[in-house]
């Protein structure tokens, strides 16, 4: 199958021009992983390092080129090599695949161990980059499917550790399902880029004569235009997003299967707390897409800074036109989601639930939690996440400038997908704490849910004084802060208590939610990137 | 006659490299100015000054008397752009493209918008992304007119067009432009498309402009002319505004742009006499201005 003359300078192609800085980083890992071993006080902090370098080299395995929604990300340097459609595809997958099986092996034997236990991550890890290669190669008609089908990446990543870790599936049973997907995954890759690559018709593609043109009246104002733009470009996915992660915790939720002793009292009957987890969540995670209003401008700032798309470049709006469409597409794509949500979840808030033989309310027994070392902790936190809001600025000053490197917008995208990198191994390596991780998440979303209420409301009430908008902006940073600030203090100290967690985990918690405070400095930066 | 764009002293550099070296340029109303100039000279740079995408770091520039980065709504709500990269989403379908337009430009005229996109041969219902490269460009050009804006600008908008739409459309189209008491800016290195629809050109090389006149005054001022000395010659003669020099023995052809009678009389102190004058196209003015026909004479 595999052409041999090819196979040494592709490798080289792929590990020397692409890999090799995470190559290197990994290297150095394994030079000092025997020391991790040997001292439980730096393997917490190894544990995130390594975490973080898992990141990066799942990113560069992808192997994505930047296309339009819905085409092949397969790279196109990739595309036009002189081979076959299963030669091409199969041994960069093959690549993947056995990098991140050694990788997988390396974490067992040196960090996680005993490798008797954990040998199973290594099938894992190799399963995953395929799929994620996989995902991002399909060419598809519909993004949707794609933000689907990453979720469904997701679900996989988390599930597989989870049930090991409660027992539901036995290891090699695990392993074998993971194999089963990986060759399963390699399949799909190779029809997927033979499509691509030869440019047949999609399945389910629709039919330009089925389509049905709707009579829309003319929007009233230029700001109503731009909502509808970014509604009509992240709307869609909004929602399939929304589903798919209440589809995730729930099934989570399910799996966790928590003993009756465990279960929560609220008013005064006892509710299983997978219920309540799965009630929960069904009302608070729109509030999160909110967001999305602020991720489309970031993205817009993004692509008139670098290359000055006319097409948005050339709207003629003022500047503070332009900020206040951002804004007040925030508020009301925010508001639309998440007012009946947050009335609700303030109301469960306050709701009486009895943990260990204490009731008291929902948030009271959230504040319990927090010692008053916490709430020193918390402050210095807050002082942190300001000083990275001020940090993340000059990161926008250098995007507008055009000269923020592909990896730091990498790094700032990917953060999120750290701290759920750490949980996991957290949870692999404590399974008693998933059952308190599950109960308190649903709190930690009231938290930002409520905070973000906090934010909302002034700024509208500031947008509809014209001359206020800068006011506006200004609380919205700071709320930003804040609402990043408690979000991971509350997340880090009520879903894993601080001390258990380590220091390391805690701020590589901060740097996850860095993007937040970026998005919402997005609109300041505007003018700048708009004329250089 | 109304100053549509006034630029004065404008210069530009990103890092050490001048973009753009003390440009000074003119479109009265009702005018078709084309910009030519090889690939790099700064004629993207140029445009992007006006329209207030790019700050201007020395000079000034005006258009409608406004300052476009001061007041972009003023400025860009008046100006049709083309672009060579259109840059539009391709999610978008064509009406929704004309809605969005809509939202942003009260002028928007749906039915001549439907009528631009009828005589394009587009499909309202096709998505942008199942568009042609040549379709796209149709679609631009559909969006930048449809709200009739007082000034057009087209960049390099041959480069996406195919022959008929450059040909018999946009041809047409600028000189109705034109003809409606609106202005035109078409940058464009196919010269022979400038010279059908251009009332004024100007030449920019390396960030300066060589020349900016109407096209009849740059087309009469240069000529190609036939020289016989008295004496044979090894090397190219010296004569002030000649350039391009070819030939051999006693007979030499050059390039001259500048005041005719002045050269006859520099012709004659170095020994010779005109056998022959020719008028340029726009085309051979630019081949003879560009570095690399310099070189190669």
């Amino acid at each position: 199958m595999f052409n041999a003359r090819l196979c040494l300078p592709f490798t080289r192609l792929i590990f020397l021009r692409t890999w090799r800085l995470w190559l290197l980083l990994l290297g150095t890992f394994a030079v000092c992983a025997p020391y991790c071993q040997a001292s439980p006080r730096i393997a917490g902090p190894a544990v995130c390092i390594l975490s973080m370098i898992l990141l990066f080299l799942f990113g560069a395995l992808a192997m994505v080129d930047p296309q339009e929604q819905g085409a092949s990300g397969f790279p196109l340097y990739l595309q036009q090599l002189p081979l076959n459609d299963r030669e091409v595809v199969l041994w960069p997958m093959a690549i993947s695949a056995g990098l991140t099986l050694l990788v997988g092996i390396a974490i067992s034997v040196f960090i996680l161990g005993p490798f008797a236990q954990t040998w199973w991550l290594g099938p894992y890890l190799a399963a995953n980059a395929c799929l994620l290669q996989t995902t991002s190669w399909l060419p598809m008609r519909r993004p949707e499917l794609r933000s689907a089908l990453s979720l469904a990446l997701v679900v996989s990543t988390v599930s597989g550790p989870v049930m090991v870790g409660l027992d539901v599936a036995k290891p090699l049973g695990l392993a074998v399902g993971f194999l089963v997907v990986l060759v399963f995954s390699m399949g799909l890759s190779v029809r997927g880029v033979a499509r691509a690559r030869h440019g047949l018709a999609l399945v389910g593609s629709p039919d330009r004569a089925d389509y049905r043109i709707p009579s829309s009246p003319p929007f009233r104002t230029p700001v109503a235009t731009q909502q509808w733009l970014e509604a009509r470009q992240n709307g869609k996915v909004m929602g399939v997003l929304t589903v798919m992660l209440l589809v995730l915790f729930g099934g989570i939720s399910l799996f966790s299967l928590i003993e009756p002793s465990e279960s929560l009292t609220v008013l005064g009957a006892r509710v299983s707390t997978p219920l309540v987890v799965l009630a929960s969540l069904a009302l608070t995670v729109p509030p999160f897409f909110g967001y999305g209003g602020c991720c489309g401008s970031e993205k817009d700032n993004l692509a008139k800074d670098r290359s000055l798309v006319p097409f948005l470049a050339l709207r003629p709006l003022t500047n503070l036109q332009i900020i206040e469409a951002k804004i007040r597409m925030t508020v009301s794509q925010a508001a639309r989601l998440s007012l009946l949500t947050l009335a609700a979840a303030m109301l469960i808030l306050c709701l009486p639930v009895e943990i260990d033989g204490h009731r008291q309310c929902s948030l009271l027994s959230l504040l319990s939690v927090m010692k008053s070392r916490d709430w020193i902790g918390f402050l210095a936190l807050y002082v942190f996440v300001v000083l990275e809001g001020i940090k993340a600025s000059i990161s926008n000053i250098w995007c507008a400038l055009g000269r923020l490197p592909g990896w730091a917008l990498v790094v700032l995208g990917m953060t999120p997908l750290g701290i759920l990198a750490i949980l996991i191994l957290r949870l692999v390596t404590h399974p008693g704490e998933i059952p308190t991780a599950i109960a308190w998440l649903p709190n930690v979303v009231f938290a930002l849910a409520a905070l973000k209420l906090a934010v909302l409301v002034p700024a509208t009430i500031h947008l509809r004084r014209r001359r206020l908008v800068p006011v506006a902006l200004l609380i919205k940073w700071f709320a930003g802060c804040s609402i990043a600030g408690v979000t991971l203090y509350v997340a880090a100290a009520a879903t894993i208590p601080a001390a258990q967690y380590g220091r390391a985990a805690l701020a590589a918690q901060v740097f996850a939610f860095l993007p937040l405070a970026r998005m919402a400095l997005a609109p300041t930066f505007v003018h700048r990137g708009r004329h250089q | 006659m109304t100053d549509v764009i006034k630029i004065e002293g404008l210069t530009r550099k990103f890092g050490e490299k001048a973009a753009l070296q003390n440009v000074s340029l003119t479109l009265q109303k009702g005018k078709v100015l084309g910009l030519i100039g090889e690939n790099g000279a700064g004629k993207t740079t140029l445009i992007k000054h006006i329209l207030g995408l790019l700050n201007a770091q020395e000079g000034t520039v005006r258009v409608f008397g406004l300052d476009p980065v001061e007041d972009p709504a003023g400025v860009l709500g008046s100006v049709g752009y083309l672009a060579e990269e259109d840059g539009l989403p391709g999610w978008m379908r064509v009406h929704e493209l004309q809605r969005f337009y809509q939202g942003f430009y009260p002028a928007w005229d749906q039915r001549y918008a439907e009528e631009l996109r009828e005589r394009f041969n587009i499909d309202r219902r096709a998505t942008i992304k199942q568009l042609s490269k040549g379709q796209r460009a149709r679609v631009g050009l559909m969006a930048a007119l449809a709200y009739r804006p007082d000034l057009l600008v087209l960049d390099e908008p041959s480069s996406g067009l195919d022959p008929i739409v450059r040909r018999e459309i946009l041809t047409s189209i600028v000189r109705t432009v034109a003809g409606e008491n609106r202005s035109v800016l078409f940058s464009s290195h196919l010269l022979s498309e400038v010279e059908l629809v251009a009332d004024d050109v100007a030449m920019i090389r390396g960030g300066e402009i060589l020349f900016c006149d109407s096209l009849d005054a740059v087309k009469q001022s240069h000529r190609r002319i036939t020289l016989r000395f008295h004496s044979d010659r090894t090397a190219a003669p010296e004569i002030t505004d000649a350039f391009g020099w070819e030939g051999f023995g006693q007979e030499w052809t050059c390039l001259f742009s500048g005041h005719g009678p002045t050269f006859e009389a520099n012709a004659n102190l170095a020994g010779a006499e005109i056998l022959e004058q020719q008028w340029l196209t726009l085309d051979e003015i630019f081949l003879a201005r560009s570095p690399t026909e310099v070189q190669h004479v």
